[in-house]
């Protein structure tokens, strides 16, 4: 089955058999493949941990177009631009620059600059198309250059100059968010760095946006290699410049002002703990994550985990403690009443976040009250979506009486009389069976251990790599 | 030397450069020269600057050491 994202590049494609994710190279892509392999870049690219690795593959080959198949290293999950922190986002656009500086360096370059050929192996950034490298040839300018712009400087500049969570418009924008619009958000913000490759870039593609129209042929300046190298070396600067002022978020702060005593901490850790050995889960999903906390220790517990919050202040806390600590979490941020969806043409390029990965577990704690009170979503429809994108579930229990829910109230009529815990029971039985329920200790929630009855395992998960 | 920007294209190219993203990184190119040159230079200033300090405190631990 082809990849249904993988056709821009008439290189080769992705596929899948057997649950076996597999590359085509085309014959037309033979000489740069070979180079990249035989030059040495390949094994650079691998050892600086950018670069994902790949084993040549005996495949029967039916398409004429056809040179080699490849099987790629697999990504755990696979994550959009639009729902990466900002670090992880810049760390994306510097693994970018530098593959492309050390290509030259090989005699190659970087043919496209997509944000979506990087994915993450915990928090570190890799690229994920081996098709993405041509010869360098003396004089020419890079190709993806207004790619990259689009992709990756506008969207860093936007989100530390304006706000941070303009990263959303890639989800608008599949190609890169256009400059001309990116100009218009900067007005005079960004630098020396948003007037050259914002600004006067999205005047000069302007200027010469109708070149097609006309007949003659344009002339242009060829660049030398030292001028060349110099613009990697000037985006990578520029990119290491971009710093996201420190600015406060609803839940950036949340554990220092949550309503939990240590005693209830510890108590919840525990139970996550033992709960998490029972069920050894590959993979867990950690919605409403903040920063982690709860996370590390399904990660300790061996599982890979994916960890969301609606926060991009907390994703990037989260992602700088992953960055350091190294456990194999990925912090990523997601609206959870209104998540990732499919996009691209077709509604088939890039797959919404339920048909990316199926979870063996997914936690959901101090969360039920956000969705129900606050996005006035009933509990039945909380229990059914689950149900079908999981395994188990670890679900909390915040009761009305709990402070944070009575925050929640203050300012708007209680209009919920389901919300107790008789009703969540209920709604949630009809999709899950419970297989244990612990009250943590020093609070009145009740966290939850339940299996879905509703879940059907699937083979056929977009792959987008 | 000028070329013709079609000359200058590889016909393997799949994506489109866009004739302006082209025109600008020739006008960048030599401003970014000139960037790395300072930066360069910035660097060394600041390398030297730091190794007199480094020099200068472990003069000075050298001097109590003696004391």
């Amino acid at each position: 089955m082809r990849d249904s994202g993988s056709f821009r590049d008439p290189s080769g494609f992705i596929f899948l058999e057997k649950n076996i994710l597999y590359r085509q190279i085309n014959l037309t892509y033979q000489k740069q493949y070979d180079h990249l392999m035989k030059s040495g870049l390949y094994e650079a690219l691998v050892r600086d941990g950018i670069f994902i690795s790949h084993t040549e593959v005996s495949y029967p080959l039916n398409d004429p177009a056809a040179w080699c198949v490849i099987q790629p290293q697999r990504i755990p999950l696979i994550s959009y631009p639009y729902e990466w922190s900002f670090g992880a986002y810049k760390d994306a656009a510097l693994a970018t620059l530098k593959i492309h500086r050390k290509a030259v360096d090989f005699g190659m370059v970087l043919k496209d600059a997509s944000a979506y050929n990087i994915q993450f192996v915990q928090c570190s950034p890799k690229l994920i198309d081996t098709l993405s490298f041509d010869f360098y040839e003396e004089g020419q300018p890079w190709i993806a250059y207004g790619q990259f712009c689009r992709h990756f400087l506008a969207p860093l500049l936007l989100m530390a100059n304006i706000d941070v969570r303009l990263s959303q418009l890639m989800r608008i924008y599949i190609d890169g968010i256009p400059l001309d619009l990116a100009s218009k958000l900067l007005k005079r913000k960004g630098g020396i760095t948003a007037l050259q490759h914002i600004h006067w870039h999205a005047k000069l593609s302007e200027k010469h946006a109708d070149d097609g129209k006309k007949q003659e042929i344009k002339r242009i300046q060829p660049i030398k290699k030292s001028g060349f190298i110099a613009i990697i070396d000037g985006l990578i600067r520029a990119v290491e410049g971009i710093r996201l002022k420190n600015i406060r978020t609803e839940w950036g702060d949340y554990y220092s002002e949550t309503n939990y005593s240590q005693e209830a901490s510890k108590r919840k850790e525990e139970i996550l703990a033992s709960w998490m050995k029972k069920i050894e889960p590959q993979t867990v999903w950690d919605f409403g994550a903040n920063d982690g906390r709860y996370s590390r220790i399904a990660a300790d517990s061996g599982a890979q985990v994916t960890a969301f919050d609606i926060d991009p202040i907390a994703v990037e806390r989260n992602y700088q403690q992953g960055k350091k600590t190294k456990t194999d979490i990925l912090p990523l941020v997601l609206d959870l009443t209104n998540p990732s969806p499919a996009i691209g043409f077709a509604n088939q390029e890039r797959s919404s976040i339920e048909h990316r990965q199926q979870p063996d577990c997914i936690m959901a704690l101090a969360l039920v009250h956000h969705l129900a009170i606050s996005n006035n979503l009933p509990f039945s429809m909380i229990s059914e979506w689950l149900s079908r994108i999981c395994k188990h579930l670890i679900i909390e229990f915040v009761p009305k009486e709990d402070s944070q829910v009575q925050t929640l109230l203050r300012t708007r009529k209680d209009i919920f009389d389901q919300y107790t815990l008789e009703g969540f029971k209920t709604a949630f039985e009809n999709n899950f069976s419970f297989i244990a329920a612990e009250p943590i200790t020093g609070s009145d929630r009740i966290l939850f251990l339940c299996h879905s009855k509703q879940f059907i395992h699937s083979e056929n998960l977009q792959l987008d790599q | 030397m000028i070329f013709h920007l079609d000359l200058l294209l590889s016909p393997r190219n799949y994506l489109d450069p866009g004739t302006g993203s082209m025109l600008l990184q020739v006008i960048i190119a030599a401003l970014a020269v000139i960037g790395g040159f300072l930066f360069m230079i910035r660097e060394k200033v600041k390398k030297l600057f730091s190794k007199k300090k480094m020099d200068e405190i472990h003069g000075e631990d050298a001097k109590s050491e003696e004391k």
